[in-house]
């Protein structure tokens, strides 16, 4: 009921002056036009609120009264579109759009709303409240910090990673040596899918696997290797080449083998590897 | 600022309303803004200026043509609402 009009007529102009300017100085209404008819006949066109257009109408018919003929009147209230289009052709002042606002007030309203919003609240409340709205989108604001943060981190960690850098270095190499296998295997196989990228990740970790145990056969190797020149040595013979890739362990073993040993019993297995190397060569002279 | 008051005059004849004007010639303090000729043979007359000139010429109006009956009605708006100007296209001085 935000929207009717008020209409009156009357037989010459004195009293429509009248009535209208009454109904301007007493009323919040608005007068849309007015309509010359024939044979001295005046129509008044009034929009507004319902019942502030009601009270203007029987003021105005009342002052007009006083002052000239009034023909008649009446109030149409939440007057149609089809009637406003009818009506829009009588009046010709009369615009239409601005009779048909209670529709596009709604928009019009929302839009004084968000600015009202936006003049309140800073940019980033508002995108937060929107990404409640639509989780799919990311919250850029957050991201922005957290560049922010790892900026200023790196800036100042700068000096105690450093140090670190070459621990991790060889790791990296590890991985650039192992990356090209598997640009390789991209190449091979386009990955169209997560799956597909998923098992390409797999055979990497397969490879580096194989990697690990190829690295770790070679040590077992070397092991062996010195336990079997343990095995094959005589006594007599001793081999610099296998004591300088002894543990201090299989040393005191070994010493223990040697009956011409100068030290014996715990004295061996107190001794440092230094010393049980120092004194094989002072036995061999 | 001078506030101009209104007033309106209604003949029922365009004879009528030219003795009218005739008659208001003599005051100074009038200008005739604006006139409607509506249909029936009513004749509409808007004055503007001074509040006492415009009741004297009223008056005059009344005097000479309410015996022929060629006099309809007549009002004087003292402050009219500047809407109401603007919507009869009396703003003119």
């Amino acid at each position: 009921m935000i929207n009717s009009i008020g209409l009156i007529e009357s037989k010459g102009l004195v009293a429509l002056i009248e009535a209208a300017d009454v109904i301007l100085k007493n009323s919040p209404v608005k007068i849309l036009g007015i309509k010359k008819l024939e044979n001295g006949l005046v129509s008044l066109a009034v929009q507004g609120n319902s019942d502030y257009v009601k009270a203007a109408v029987d003021a105005g018919v009342e002052a007009g009264k006083r002052v000239g003929e009034i023909y008649s009147y009446s109030v149409i209230d939440n007057p149609n579109e089809e009637f406003l289009k009818i009506f829009g052709e009588l009046f010709a002042e009369v615009e239409i759009n601005k009779t048909v606002e209670s529709k596009t007030k709604s928009e019009k309203t929302d839009i004084k709303v968000q600015n009202k919003i936006e003049d309140i609240f800073p940019a980033k409340v508002v995108n937060r409240l929107e990404s409640k709205r639509e989780k799919s989108k990311p919250i850029l604001t957050t991201q922005a910090v957290q560049a922010k943060i790892v900026r200023k981190s790196s800036d100042q960690k700068s000096e105690k990673i450093k140090p670190q850098k070459p621990i991790d270095a060889p790791e990296k190499n590890l991985e650039t040596e192992l990356n090209p296998k598997q640009d390789e295997a991209a190449e091979n196989i386009k990955p169209v899918s997560t799956i597909e990228r998923l098992r390409l990740e797999a055979l990497g970790q397969n490879k580096k696997s194989l990697t690990e145990r190829t690295t770790k056969n070679e040590n077992e190797s070397e092991e062996d290797e010195i336990n079997k020149i343990d095995l094959s040595l005589e006594p007599k013979d001793i081999d610099f080449n296998s004591i300088e890739k002894m543990n201090v362990h299989k040393l005191r073993n070994y010493a223990r083998k040697f009956p011409e040993f100068p030290i014996k019993g715990r004295e061996i297995s107190r001794a440092n590897r230094d010393e049980l190397v120092k004194l094989f060569k002072n036995l061999s002279k | 600022m001078t506030f101009e008051s209104l007033g309106i005059i209604e003949t029922s004849s365009v004879s009528a309303s030219l003795k009218i004007l005739f008659g208001i010639q003599k005051e100074k303090e009038i200008k005739i803004v604006g006139k409607e000729i509506l249909g029936g043979g009513i004749v509409t007359l808007f004055i503007k200026g001074n509040l006492g000139a415009i009741k004297r010429a009223i008056a005059f109006g009344r005097q000479n043509l309410i015996s022929n009956d060629e006099f309809r009605s007549s009002h004087i708006i003292p402050l009219p609402h500047q809407q109401l100007l603007l919507k009869f296209d009396l703003e003119k001085k």
